[in-house]
Order: structure tokens, then C-alpha cells, then sequence
């Protein structure tokens, strides 16, 4: 019995990792036709697009921020240095416990204002504003901890423009990037959101919004995460983009239409993952209604974040991450393989089911099925020595391909030594690195994280002066 | 069987890849070269820009341009654009030229632009001198002597998927107006592409032709193609040529358009604070206007320009039963529309059921009533939302302080719980 258990186990693996491999076969080809065109289109049309500066949509930035006393001044200074005309600054500090307002305040030198806010999507009590009147202005919005979902629909009640962008308080957007996440709005009436491309700043040096400096890390930590971020944002999101598939824009940066926003209820309270929610909340409205939208991902829109530096706070953002995932997820499973919800219905939201969000529990489970199976005697291991081996150098490939795809668009943004290194821990991260994400994101399947804040270690982002002297 | 199979379809998938992966180094590889081969000929394409367009150290004017503009007013309303012919532009070069191998430079111009290179290379000496220069009449009838709209559309500089709206962009940028080039910009403006529809713009406008840019705007209406209305804006706001004239022209037009392109029309006129007395008179026209959209715009309109003749439209539409107009005019009202009946009505709507309209209503009373007693009154009075909304914009104007403003909510709060 047990044995002919086994035996349909190890038929069902051998599939699930077929189509698996198949899967990502087909989005790293299209990414890779997608990313080409746009690469000459970026190349030969890469004026922008109004003669005028002034004529670009204005925006709000919503930066929400939970104890980033270290990093929200560098944030906010390198969001004023942003080649756009007309925009404003929201921070919003979610009942922070350290000196996130007051080093606000004193920086910038805010007043305290008594701002009305329409409260169009539901949000925690707000205690006080202060704003300056400089030519950008920047607000500062003092509420009562509610979370990052909650901070972020105080933001979408006191912004002043139809269009909103999120950002993390631990990022820092390039010079263009909300420029660039802009122009789908101007080129398509029926665009909700645009997401931007993510990129790790732990060894980058920037300064006024732009790259001065690419460091290789030291950290193998970090690399496998740099190999990670451009398989997600130049592969998986670039194919899901092709047929307005994308469920997820990053917290870490997107541009949204606030009236789209304020249809969908805004970010729901409560949740972890409220970028993921708010996008599939978005699809399923849109799609529900027969309402045409574009929810789209602009590749060259950049955005540098800080990654983690130890373990366990990766295990954590993991954790969160996988939890995020499944809370939304599983609260429109109405559309899984629902034609109503179109190409959402049928293949985004499917893929991400069955190939992002139950993919740690068989992963796990097909390593006990392999031990199971050894001393049953039911392993051919030739066979699954080879197949391994294949499998592991497919995967390597769809890695060495992010790599290219990264070098092909973004020349600046890495250095041949840095591009050799990441070759080599593509190669590497089969051997554990995945095994221990998987592993981190099996924890989410355990019981739900309360915490609506992740719990990541800031360090202030690297400047001139921080940088060794032998790099 | 089914095994080996599986093998060779993860063989191919690999292969497959491999591919994909030689196809962008050896496309990397190639633009490396491509790179040094333009950085090359941009070497020496710069000595011989020099010898044709002199760096005369201020940046040029344009006497050309304004000479244009004055012809093109002498001969309005059967206005034909004037060009120089192919015989004026060379005879001007040559006699600018410093060396004696005029003709053997503009053949070999005219014989590298042809190439994906040359092209490239040309394009980055022409920005260059742009971008020092600003854009001059000399830059353009060189770029016109050396380059023409058969060179472009026979270059292979980019995949055909995009030829078409970056020859567009170069004819734009090298502002190369034939009247073929105006027949393709406008051909172009009804394109499936937004990309060729936004170059074809491009052109247009840069000509400085007003019949073009009216024809264009023409054609614009009637396309079914979306235009987004800040592209529009900046296609108007950017025109090359005399906006007076081009203004002029197209309130003419105005009556005929579709309600967006009116309002667009209108945001156009405001930007430019036109006031013209015929505009004027059509804004007037517009404050009585069945849409919605467009009485709102007329009444920004007035709002930046002022003409007495607009206090009653506005105070009329004071009364609309669409917030949104109630709510604009109410904002506008202070902008020099100040009088006793103003004041009353205004005064009446800080009561009204609509947020905005009693906040637009407040400012405009703030700021047009004197009379401390009367705006004491307000606060003393019956009506809590009157109260609130006037304090809120006292404390927003600096009537008021923080501690007061406060002070008077707390009391306010007290007052609705008993």
C-alpha cells in the first residue's frame, strides 16, 4: 500500500516539475521577446513624452512609515531630487515609537496644519498633520498604529493629486522612475497602476537619484537575493504583463489611480500582503464589472530597496511574504480557472496558486517522498541523478538569462565582475539557498503572522564616504 | 519511453534558452561595435558640423522665425507657408562654408545618413549643437540639405515596428517640413500606434504652421483614436509658431469640436491667460453652455481673466444644481467678482449640502467680507456646518490661530453631543 503511494507520489513529482519547468520555460521566452522589444523601443523612443514638463499628471507619494527614524530623511531627501514638476510628499507615520515625526519636523522644518481628510476609504483615527509650503510640498501625517494597509489609506484620504505612489520609507526611487511610471497613464485612459522594477541597494552607491557607484556585496546573502529580484521583476512580471496578468505591483513602488483605488476600497486593513490585495482586489473588480483597465509594469521604472542582510530577517520577510500571498489568495478564490476573470481567471491567477504559493509544500514533500522512496527501494537514482541534474541546470538557465536580460537593459547598473559573481551563485543557490526560502515560506502555512509591520534591521543607505577602500 | 522523452523536451527547452541567451550577448556584442563605429564617425562628423554651422559663440536667434511669423501675418487669412527653395539653402552654405570641398562634404553626408551609423552619428552631432544652440533656422535648413524624408523611410536604423514613428520623431527634431512630410504627419495622426500618433503631433507642431496645426486639430476631432488630453495640452502649448495667431485660428474652430476637445480648448486658452476680446466673448458664450465640463472650464477661464461681464454668469451658476459648477464658481468668485449680491449668495452657500461647495464658498467670503461682525456672525450661528467650514478657513488663511482654531472645534464637538 505504502509502496504504491509512493509510487503515484513520485509520478506526480516528476510532472509537477515538468510542467513547472515548462511553466517557467514559457515566461522567461516571452520576458525575454517582451524585454527585446522594449529594449529598442526604450533605445530609439526613449524621449519623453510630453515637450512640456508641466503637463504630466501630478502625484502623490505616499511613503508609510513604521520606526524608520534612520532612514526617512535620506528617503524623502531622495525623493525632492526626482525629475518631475509636479508632485508632493505623504509621509505617514503609523504611530511610530521612536523619533520618525519629530526628525520629520525638525528636518524640514513642518508646520502644524488642520488638513480635513475625506475619508474615502476606511482608516484609523488620524491625530495630527504638519505640512511646509516649499515648491514640494511634503505633509506629515501622524495616526494611530493601524498597520502598513491602514497607513496607507490615511495617505489616499489626505493626498492632494489622482495619482498616488507608494513607496517604501527604505527605498529610493531613480531621478525618472515616477516619470517613467507615469507615461501609461498619458498613453492608455483605461491604466489603474503601474508597478515599478525593484532593485537592491545594500552595496549601491547613489546619489540624487541616480547610480554613482555598483559595489559587488560581500554578502552571499545578498547576491542570491539580487539573482531572485531579477528572475521576479525582469522574467515572471515582464510575461504576466503581456496579458494584464500581473497580481502583484511591490509595495516597495507603484503608481496608482486613486479613483481606482477608492472603487476597490482602498488597501484592505489588516492584511500583510496589501500590495498583492489591493492589485488582485483591482482585477477582480475591474474584471467583475466588465470595466476596461491596464494594470501595467514598467521595467525601467527603478526603484532601489535595502535586502536583508541576516537570516532571520529574511526567514521573517519571507514568512510575511508567503502569508501575504495566501491571505489574498484565498480571499478571491472565486477566480481560480473563472473565465469571467479572463486571462486572470485562467492562467495569472492559476500560476500563482499552483506554481508560486503551494510550491514550498511540495517542494518539502517531495524531499520526504525521495528519502521515502530510497529505502523502499522504489528510487531508480540514476534516473533521479540525471533528472536533477537537468532540472537544476534548467533552472541555472532561467537565472543566467535574468543576468543577461539585466546587463542588456541596464548596462550602468553592474560591472562584469559583478555580473560573474552572480553567474557563479546562480550556479550556487540550488544548493541550499532555495532549499532554506522554501523552507521559510512553508513557516506561513504553520500560522499567521500579527504583525502588520515586518520587522527588518534599517541601516542608512551607503553614501561616498561609507564606501571600503579596496571596492 | 515516456522518461526519454522528457529528457529530450527538457534538452530542447535548454536549447531553446541557449539560443535566447546567444542572441542577446551576440546582440550585446554587436551594439558594442555598432557603439565604437557611431562614436567614430561622430568624431568627424563634428569637425565638419562645425565647418557648416560656425560656433558664433551666443546662442542663435532667429530672425528667420520672426520674419516667418511676420509674413505669415501680412498674408493671413490665404496664408501658404513659405519655404526656402533646395537652391537658396545651398547657395547660403557654401558662401558660410570655409573649405574648398563644400560639395565633397555634402556628399559624403548625404552618403553616410543613409547608413543605420551615419544616421546615428549625424543625430548625435545635430543634439549636440541643438543643445548648445537651441534650435536654429541655419541647424534646421543644414539638416534639410543633408537629410530627406526618402533617406529616413529607406534607413533600417530601427525594427519596422517602430521605422515609422521614429522617422516621425527625426523629421520633428530635424524639423524637415516638405509638404509630403506634412501629408504623412497627417496621415499618420490616424494610426493604431500611439507611438506614431504622438511623433506625428510632434512634427505638426514643431512646423509652426497654423493651417497645419488647425487641420491637424481637425482631424484629431473626428479621429476615433484616444488622445490623452495633457498630449493635446502640450501639442497646443508647444506649437512652434506665433500662439497668438494660432489661437486666433482655432476659435474659429471651436463651435465645430467635440465637447472634450472644447474643454481642452479652454484649458488651452486659460494656460496661455488669452483674452483676447472674440475668446472672451466665446467664454462668455460657454459660462450658458449645456455641458457640464465646459461651463466648469469657462469658469476657471474667468477666474484668470477678469471681465465684469461674467459677475452675473457666475453668480447665476451660484445657484446651479450641479455642485461641481456651484462648487467652480464658487471659487472664482473672488477673483475681482466681489459685490453686495455675491457676498449674500456666498454667504448662503456655506451651508450648502456639498463639502467642496462650502469650502470654495468660505475662501471667497474670507476673503471678500471686511466686515469682522458679519464673519462673527457666520460663527455664532445656527448653522454647524457655516461654522465649521469658516473656521477651518480662517485657520487656513491665518485668520486664526492654531490654539483658537482648536479651542473652537473642542467647543463645536461639546456642542454637538449636547
Amino acid at each position: 500500500m505504502l509502496e504504491t503511494i509512493v509510487y503515484y507520489l513520485n509520478v506526480f513529482f516528476f510532472v509537477y516539475m515538468f510542467l513547472y519547468a515548462l511553466v517557467f520555460f514559457t515566461t522567461t521566452l516571452t520576458a525575454s521577446l517582451r524585454l527585446d522589444d522594449f529594449f529598442v523601443r526604450k533605445r530609439y523612443m526613449s524621449y519623453a513624452m510630453l515637450s512640456n514638463d508641466r503637463n504630466y499628471i501630478p502625484v502623490s507619494i505616499l511613503v508609510p512609515a513604521f520606526n524608520e527614524e534612520i532612514t526617512i530623511i535620506d528617503t524623502v531627501e531622495s525623493l525632492l531630487n526626482l525629475k518631475y514638476t509636479e508632485y508632493e510628499i505623504v509621509v505617514i507615520n503609523d504611530g511610530s515609537e521612536d523619533n520618525t515625526s519629530q526628525v520629520l519636523i525638525d528636518r524640514f522644518g513642518l508646520k502644524q496644519v488642520a488638513r480635513p481628510a475625506r475619508l474615502s476609504v476606511p482608516c484609523n483615527e488620524i491625530i495630527n498633520v504638519y505640512e511646509n509650503m516649499d515648491k514640494v510640498r511634503i505633509t506629515l501625517v501622524n495616526k494611530k498604529n493601524g498597520g502598513k494597509a491602514d497607513a496607507l489609506n490615511a495617505g489616499i484620504n489626505i493626498c492632494r493629486f489622482p495619482l498616488f505612489a507608494c513607496i517604501d520609507a527604505d527605498s529610493m526611487l531613480q531621478d525618472d522612475s515616477i516619470r517613467i511610471v507615469a507615461e501609461p497613464f498619458l498613453e492608455n485612459d483605461d491604466t489603474i497602476a503601474v508597478g515599478g522594477n525593484i532593485k537592491i541597494s545594500n552595496d549601491v552607491i547613489i546619489e540624487n537619484g541616480q547610480v554613482v557607484e555598483t559595489n559587488i556585496p560581500k554578502k552571499p546573502i545578498i547576491l542570491f537575493q539580487m539573482i531572485e529580484y531579477l528572475r521576479v521583476f525582469l522574467a515572471s512580471r515582464v510575461a504576466l504583463n503581456s496579458i494584464n496578468g500581473n497580481l502583484i505591483i511591490s509595495g516597495a513602488f507603484g503608481l496608482y489611480k486613486k479613483a481606482a483605488a477608492i472603487n476597490v476600497g482602498g488597501y484592505t486593513p489588516g492584511v500583510i500582503g496589501e500590495d498583492m490585495e489591493i492589485i488582485v482586489k483591482m482585477h477582480a473588480f475591474y474584471r467583475k464589472n466588465k470595466i476596461p483597465y491596464m494594470i501595467y509594469y514598467a521595467p525601467d521604472a527603478i526603484c532601489w530597496t535595502q535586502a536583508p542582510e541576516k537570516l532571520s530577517v529574511l526567514r521573517r520577510q519571507r514568512r510575511r511574504w508567503h502569508e501575504g500571498m495566501g491571505q489574498s489568495l484565498g480571499s478571491h478564490m472565486f477566480m481560480f480557472f473563472n473565465p469571467h476573470y479572463g486571462t486572470v481567471g485562467t492562467v495569472a491567477f492559476p500560476y500563482f496558486v499552483l506554481f508560486e504559493y503551494i510550491t514550498p509544500i511540495l517542494e518539502v514533500a517531495g524531499i520526504v517522498t525521495i528519502v521515502l522512496s530510497y529505502f523502499l527501494g522504489l528510487l531508480n537514482v540514476q534516473f533521479f541523478i540525471m533528472y536533477l541534474l537537468i532540472y537544476m541546470g534548467f533552472s541555472m538557465i532561467v537565472s543566467l538569462i535574468s543576468l543577461l536580460l539585466d546587463r542588456y537593459i541596464f548596462p550602468t547598473h553592474s560591472t562584469p565582475r559583478l555580473t560573474a559573481k552572480l553567474v557563479l551563485f546562480a550556479f550556487l543557490e540550488s544548493f541550499g539557498y532555495r532549499q532554506f526560502c522554501s523552507l521559510c515560506r512553508l513557516g506561513a502555512f504553520i500560522g499567521f503572522n500579527k504583525n502588520q509591520w515586518g520587522k527588518m534591521e534599517r541601516t542608512q543607505n551607503r553614501k561616498r564616504e561609507d564606501q571600503p577602500e579596496e571596492s | 519511453m515516456t522518461v526519454n522523452l522528457v529528457y529530450i523536451v527538457f534538452i530542447g527547452l535548454i536549447a531553446v534558452l541557449a539560443i535566447v541567451s546567444i542572441y542577446f550577448i551576440s546582440d550585446m556584442v554587436a551594439r558594442r561595435r555598432e557603439g565604437k563605429k557611431v562614436d567614430a564617425l561622430t568624431q568627424e562628423l563634428r569637425s565638419v558640423f562645425a565647418r557648416f554651422l560656425p560656433d558664433e559663440g551666443e546662442p542663435h536667434q532667429d530672425p528667420e522665425k520672426a520674419g516667418w511669423v511676420i509674413r505669415y501675418k501680412e498674408k493671413h487669412p490665404h496664408y501658404t507657408p513659405e519655404r526656402k527653395q533646395p537652391g537658396q539653402v545651398d547657395a547660403f552654405f557654401r558662401k558660410q562654408h570655409s573649405g574648398a570641398d563644400y560639395d565633397d562634404d555634402i556628399r559624403q553626408l548625404k552618403k553616410q545618413v543613409m547608413t543605420k551609423a551615419g544616421l546615428q552619428a549625424f543625430n548625435t552631432c545635430y543634439s549636440e549643437y541643438v543643445l548648445a544652440h537651441g534650435y536654429t533656422e541655419k541647424a534646421r535648413d543644414f539638416a534639410g540639405m543633408v537629410i530627406d524624408y526618402r533617406v529616413l523611410q529607406k534607413n533600417k536604423v530601427v525594427r519596422d515596428k517602430y521605422r515609422t514613428s521614429y522617422i516621425l520623431y527625426l523629421l520633428a527634431e530635424y524639423r524637415i517640413y516638405t509638404p509630403e512630410v506634412e501629408e504623412f504627419a497627417l496621415r499618420s495622426l490616424n494610426d493604431k500606434s500611439l507611438y506614431v500618433r504622438g511623433n506625428a503631433l510632434r512634427v505638426i507642431k514643431n512646423t509652426g504652421d497654423i493651417p497645419l496645426m488647425a487641420y491637424a486639430f481637425e482631424t484629431i476631432n473626428k479621429s476615433e483614436h484616444y488622445y490623452n488630453d495633457k498630449v493635446l495640452i502640450d501639442f497646443l502649448d508647444s506649437f512652434a509658431g506665433d500662439l497668438d495667431s494660432l489661437d486666433d485660428e482655432l476659435i474659429k474652430l471651436f463651435d465645430s469640436m467635440q465637447e472634450e476637445l472644447r474643454v481642452l480648448l479652454i484649458t488651452h486658452f486659460t494656460n496661455r491667460r488669452n483674452n483676447n476680446p472674440v475668446i472672451l466673448d466665446k467664454m462668455l458664450e460657454c459660462m450658458e453652455d449645456e455641458d457640464m465640463e465646459v461651463v466648469i472650464a469657462a469658469t476657471k477661464y474667468f477666474g484668470w481673466m477678469y471681465d465684469k461681464r461674467a459677475h452675473d454668469l457666475i453668480l447665476q451658476n451660484l445657484g446651479n444644481e450641479q455642485w461641481e459648477i456651484r462648487a467652480q464658481s464658487a471659487r472664482v468668485a473672488q477673483r475681482g467678482y466681489g459685490s453686495p449680491q455675491m457676498i449674500d449668495r456666498l454667504e448662503c452657500l456655506l451651508g450648502d449640502g456639498n463639502w467642496f461647495v462650502r469650502m470654495n464658498s468660505a475662501y471667497s467670503f474670507i476673503n471678500m467680507v471686511e466686515d469682522e461682525a458679519r464673519i462673527n456672525a457666520v460663527l455664532e450661528g445656527g448653522d454647524r456646518y457655516a461654522r465649521e467650514i469658516t473656521m477651518y478657513v480662517m485657520f487656513d488663511r491665518g485668520k486664526m490661530d492654531y490654539d483658537r482654531y482648536t479651542q473652537m472645534m473642542e467647543k463645536e464637538a461639546e456642542r454637538s453631543l449636547a
